[in-house]
């Protein structure tokens, strides 16, 4: 990562990754500082925010199937060339079968709606205000806290709905928590209590279906 | 659009004006009013600016002059031994004033729930129309945007806004070298620019023209 002295302006990367909560602490520092007297990156911070966090939000909506390059180029030859052997068409087509009647069962049995939901879904949570992060109904929510530290705690982490009632309680060593539930559509708040116990930050995020 | 080198495009650092804290400090230490307001003219609008991207607009001007008298009693009364580090111990005040202002907000809102003053809290924390109207507007943008772009391009995006991977990691599994990587950012982060300014020009507020 670029140094910033005193007197320099900080990079568009630095700006964008401090937008996104993941500068690095010695370069937090520096281009706090430089923010507190310098306009012009202030501005230049307003426009990389927009861009950085609009790309997010979108990209989280529909979350993108993660493949290797080479398993992405060679699955389908790989599936093709499978077929061209007769006993293996035949297991084949059972597994399918077997497969379309497991996905039936599946989606109708975490869903009143019949919709699939995701196995995980993330959710990096900051203390800033402005609009609720969302995040869509899955099986598990992985919460990350961008003020907790790696292995700053025990920190206690208090989930509670809008009208204040207790949803789940944990405790996690980290910035991350994964709540192995579904949480229904509705709005939330995540509290985060330090080792000592003293509350250190809440944050609020709305779930969709 | 003709694709430009982002090296050449990314803002050019120049030299910026190092202030000379030593004199400053001495001359706020005596009590000169004009160090007050050359303070003031230097920090003004940074602090206003964390003030209000960390806790909105509520009793902003109160927050500032409470952030300044707390900096101008630490150099009075000689807490301040290195003046060197008057912008990191500006900060420092800010962030300590920001931290200080949410736990009271949250203790607040727990110890008051059953009240109806707590429930105009909760809905100022979410932010105002005019902010979600903006934030609409940019996430259909981003949207439009992330439609434009391939299959791979999108992974790499999510990779890095979503998945918080270092772009060390993302160049080496995409296999693409540091330059590719910027100049897919740069292209989204134009063409974002580029239907931002169109709905500006169009009557809509919100991006910089």
């Amino acid at each position: 990562m670029d140094v910033i002295h005193a007197g320099l302006h900080a990079s568009d990367d630095q700006l964008e990754l401090y937008s996104l909560d993941r500068l690095s602490d010695t370069d937090l520092i520096q281009v706090e500082e430089h923010l507190m007297v310098c306009g012009g990156c202030r501005n230049r911070l307003e426009d990389v925010s927009a861009f950085a966090l609009a790309m997010r939000n979108v990209l989280k909506e529909h979350p993108v199937a993660f493949q290797k390059p080479d398993e992405e180029e060679n699955w389908f030859s790989r599936f093709l060339s499978g077929w061209k052997t007769p006993s293996l068409a035949f297991a084949g087509a059972m597994a399918a079968v077997v497969l379309s009647v497991g996905l039936y069962t599946y989606t109708q049995g975490h869903n009143g709606a019949g919709m699939t939901l995701a196995p995980v879904a993330y959710l990096q949570l900051t203390a800033m205000r402005g609009e609720l992060p969302t995040v869509h109904g899955a099986k598990a929510v992985q919460l990350r806290f961008s003020e907790a530290a790696e292995s700053g705690g025990p920190y206690k982490v208090s989930l509670v709905g809008d009208d204040g009632s207790a949803v789940w309680n944990g405790v996690t060593e980290g910035p991350n928590v994964r709540l192995d539930h579904v949480l229904p559509k509705g709005t939330y708040f995540a509290r985060l209590f330090g080792p000592s116990g003293q509350l250190l930050h809440e944050y609020g995020f709305r779930v969709t279906e | 659009m003709a694709d430009v080198d982002p090296d050449q495009q990314a803002y050019q650092p120049d030299a910026f004006q190092i202030q000379d804290w030593t004199q400053l400090v001495a001359r706020i230490h005596q009590g000169d009013p004009t160090a007050m307001e050359e303070l003031y003219a230097i920090f003004g609008k940074g602090i206003r600016y964390f003030l209000l991207r960390n806790l909105g607009v509520d009793e902003v001007e109160d927050r500032v002059h409470d952030c300044f008298v707390i900096v101008a009693q630490a150099i009075q009364n000689g807490e301040l031994r290195d003046p060197a580090r008057l912008m990191g111990y500006v900060r420092t005040v800010v962030k300590r004033q920001i931290a200080a202002t949410i736990e009271t907000q949250v203790s607040r809102r727990r110890t008051e729930v059953d009240y109806e003053e707590s429930l105009f809290t909760l809905m100022d924390w979410q932010g105002d129309p005019e902010h979600s109207m903006l934030q609409q507007q940019r996430t259909e943008i981003a949207r439009k945007v992330l439609r434009s772009v391939s299959r791979r391009d999108r992974e790499i995006l999510d990779r890095f806004y979503v998945q918080e991977q270092p772009q060390e990691q993302i160049c080496e599994e995409m296999g693409l070298s540091y330059n590719q990587f910027r100049l897919l950012k740069y292209r989204a982060k134009a063409r974002f620019g580029e239907l931002g300014r169109r709905l500006t020009a169009a009557g809509f507020s919100g991006f910089r023209k």
